[in-house]
């Protein structure tokens, strides 16, 4: 996959138009928006302005009704929902703004299950002790102490630790585009510091990009670019969130 | 498979609610099966009330009232046969054996048989069970009676006991033979047939103590004492039904077409097996609603495992968006809920089987003594076992209910992760 990344972009969004099932009125229409490879791009913009429908589209949890989603240069709008599926579980992570762990598992259990939905990934990273020891290690890498938390339930981890996880869960396999939702709103600053810093290393490391929405525009400066949604939004989404932001 | 182990570790974390499902489901296929079971036992029981008898005879009537009157003791015989008519049956060259059955009196609510000492050797119940003495013997004196089982533990009669019988079927009678008394000489052994509650007596007792009465009352001036009337001719002029056992089976339908011809009387002659069938028939419809009671018992486990399962969608929802969000497919995660709805089922199964084959063994001998209900320890039959597998299919599907909502809910929730 490195090949083909090296001489496609990471991403191109081109002429979407998507509606929510069931909602006549809101059309989120997105005339241009593309990634380099490896590049890290800040999305702004206030809430309920269609970050999230955004996301999903890129995801390709669902899809657009008009116009292109390459990832990889792969145009994920004219694949059928379970190519879909096996494409985001092979080339993307994705981090939500919380609950993002099955609250029964282990922390390890959490980190490991994208790896039963996508075999390159897992190849990638190896037998199942190689699994687990690549699990531990990615924790480690984002300042959690596996031993301490790897067997415990994901529900009685702090938020801080639960963010970390889901951040090791969408590194793990090397993705090459990691999505993130408002991951570091529900910390406080020193802690979303904190976690920005380990998850920037370790996306230096692995080579991937990374897509993050926030309503937090502090953040800007350690991005590579930064997006205001108003900015890309076309037709009905561009009124309703020039609304928003007056 | 990490999914998988999740799934359960999710089941495991609402062990509570998830064992309360199983019970209810257990419980609703314990009802399903006992039913069955006692279904089963209870048409084995009524079919097999009198075996080894070829034809009963009585005077014509329909055949379900003679074999109700005859061997159910239920009702009564609008006609009797006389003596010369049995007698000559008794002579065909098909017979081998013939017991003469005079019913009409009764004991504190018991039906009083009048019969020959042939009928404890001969009467069979559950195709080869003869009757067996509890206690003592047949009757040999004029005056001596064999009491049912459930008789003698009812008006807890031991042998010795001297008892009275009343003319008539009432369980309250003013008119009483108390004039000839009768001494308890054997008690037999219980067998789930009405012979339990019958008081048995010679042909010629019931000719003994209605020699001295006319057109149902006692004749005045004309009593005739205990010990006088074992001079008189005692011999019977009328029963009111026989049992005959053939030679051969073979001649079974000759001989019935020939009795229900013949020609100084109007008899018939039924064969017990179909007239049982016959009277299972009548009584079928009773079993039909138990079968459906159960039924719907068994529906309600699988719409209470539904709404348990409703009740975690809220939890579901986040657990199916994370699922997506690692690359799930819906099917996978539709499968996973519906797989929770089939497991639960099917350990409700399993342990709804496990009870009933419990409780079968328990309470078998119980159930057996008391009311002489003989039910099988068998194996599933593959009926049941059809119908079990059935039963987890449609938990599968009661688990699509939910499934289905919470994938349609997971795709309008997107990549929003919800509470």
């Amino acid at each position: 996959m490195a090949d083909r990344a090296a001489t496609t972009r990471l991403l191109e969004v081109e002429a979407v138009r998507y509606r929510w099932p069931g909602q006549g009125a809101f059309a989120l229409e997105v005339p241009r928006l593309s990634m380099e490879s490896g590049e890290r791009l800040l999305l702004i913009g206030p809430s309920g302005t269609g970050k999230s429908t955004l996301l999903a589209l890129v995801a390709g949890i669902v899809a657009p009704l008009e116009g292109h989603v390459r990832v990889l240069g792969e145009d994920i709008a004219r694949l059928g929902a379970s190519a879909r599926d096996r494409f985001r579980a092979e080339h993307m992570g994705v981090v939500f703004q919380m609950f993002n762990l099955l609250p029964y598992g282990s922390a390890v259990d959490n980190v490991l299950l994208p790896l039963s939905f996508a075999p390159k990934r897992r190849a990638r990273v190896g037998a199942r002790s190689a699994q687990e020891a690549e699990a531990r290690r990615l924790l480690e890498r984002l300042g959690l102490n596996p031993t301490a938390i790897a067997r415990r339930r994901a529900a009685d981890l702090s938020v801080g630790q639960q963010q970390r996880v889901a951040a090791a869960r969408a590194l793990i396999g090397r993705p090459e585009l990691m999505i993130a939702d408002e991951p570091t709103s529900a910390l406080d600053s020193d802690t979303r510091d904190q976690f920005l810093d380990l998850v920037f290393s370790e996306l230096a490391g692995t080579g991937a990009g990374l897509l993050m929405v926030s309503h937090d525009a502090a953040l800007a400066p350690r991005f590579d670019r930064v997006v205001r949604l108003t900015d890309i939004l076309g037709g009905a989404g561009a009124s309703r969130s020039a609304e928003a932001v007056a | 498979m990490i999914v998988l182990r999740l799934a359960l570790k999710s089941l495991a974390n609402r062990w509570l609610t998830a064992l309360l499902t199983v019970a209810a489901i257990a419980v609703s296929i314990m009802l399903l099966l006992g039913v069955e079971k006692v279904r089963i036992g209870a048409r084995q029981s009524f079919a097999d009330t009198i075996s080894g008898t070829d034809l009963i005879v009585g005077a014509r009537t329909g055949s379900l009232q003679l074999l109700l009157y005859s061997i159910f003791r239920i009702g009564n015989a609008t006609n009797n046969i006389t003596w010369a008519s049995y007698d000559e049956i008794r002579q065909q060259p098909e017979v081998a054996w013939a017991v003469p059955l005079s019913l009409g009196d009764s004991h504190r609510g018991f039906r009083v048989l009048g019969t020959t000492g042939e009928y404890f050797t001969r009467y069979r119940y559950r195709r080869t069970h003869a009757l067996e003495f509890a206690a003592g013997k047949p009757f040999e004196d004029l005056f001596d009676t064999v009491v049912g089982a459930e008789v003698a533990a009812s008006l807890g009669y031991k042998l010795g006991d001297r008892i009275v019988i009343a003319h008539g079927l009432g369980s309250v009678s003013f008119v009483e033979h108390d004039d000839k008394p009768f001494r308890v000489s054997g008690i037999l052994a219980r067998t789930g047939t009405p012979v339990d509650r019958t008081v048995h007596v010679s042909l010629e007792a019931i000719e003994a103590i209605h020699v001295d009465w006319q057109g149902g009352a006692r004749v005045p001036g004309q009593a005739v004492t205990a010990d006088e009337v074992r001079k008189l001719d005692l011999k019977p002029k009328a029963i009111t039904a026989a049992l005959i056992g053939l030679k051969s089976r073979l001649a079974t339908f000759r001989l019935q077409r020939a009795i229900n011809d013949y020609p100084r009387e109007a008899l018939v002659a039924i064969i017990p097996g179909a007239a049982l069938q016959e009277l299972w028939g009548l009584v079928g419809i009773a079993e039909t609603a138990l079968t459906a009671v159960s039924w719907m018992v068994v529906a309600t486990a699988l719409l209470g495992l539904a709404t348990m399962i409703l009740t975690t969608l809220n939890e579901r929802r986040r657990e199916m968006a994370i699922l997506r969000s690692v690359g799930a497919r819906p099917a996978t995660v539709l499968g996973l809920l519906s797989a929770e709805a089939g497991f639960l089922t099917l350990a409700g199964v399993l342990l709804g089987m496990a009870l009933t084959y419990l409780g079968l063994v328990v309470a078998r001998p119980v159930i057996d003594r008391l009311y002489g209900l003989n039910l099988a320890i068998d194996p599933p039959t593959w009926g049941e076992i059809g119908t079990l597998s059935a039963i987890v299919v449609a938990g599968v599907v009661a688990g699509l209910i939910p499934a289905i909502r919470a994938y349609r809910l997971s795709l309008a929730d997107g990549m929003t992760v919800r509470t």
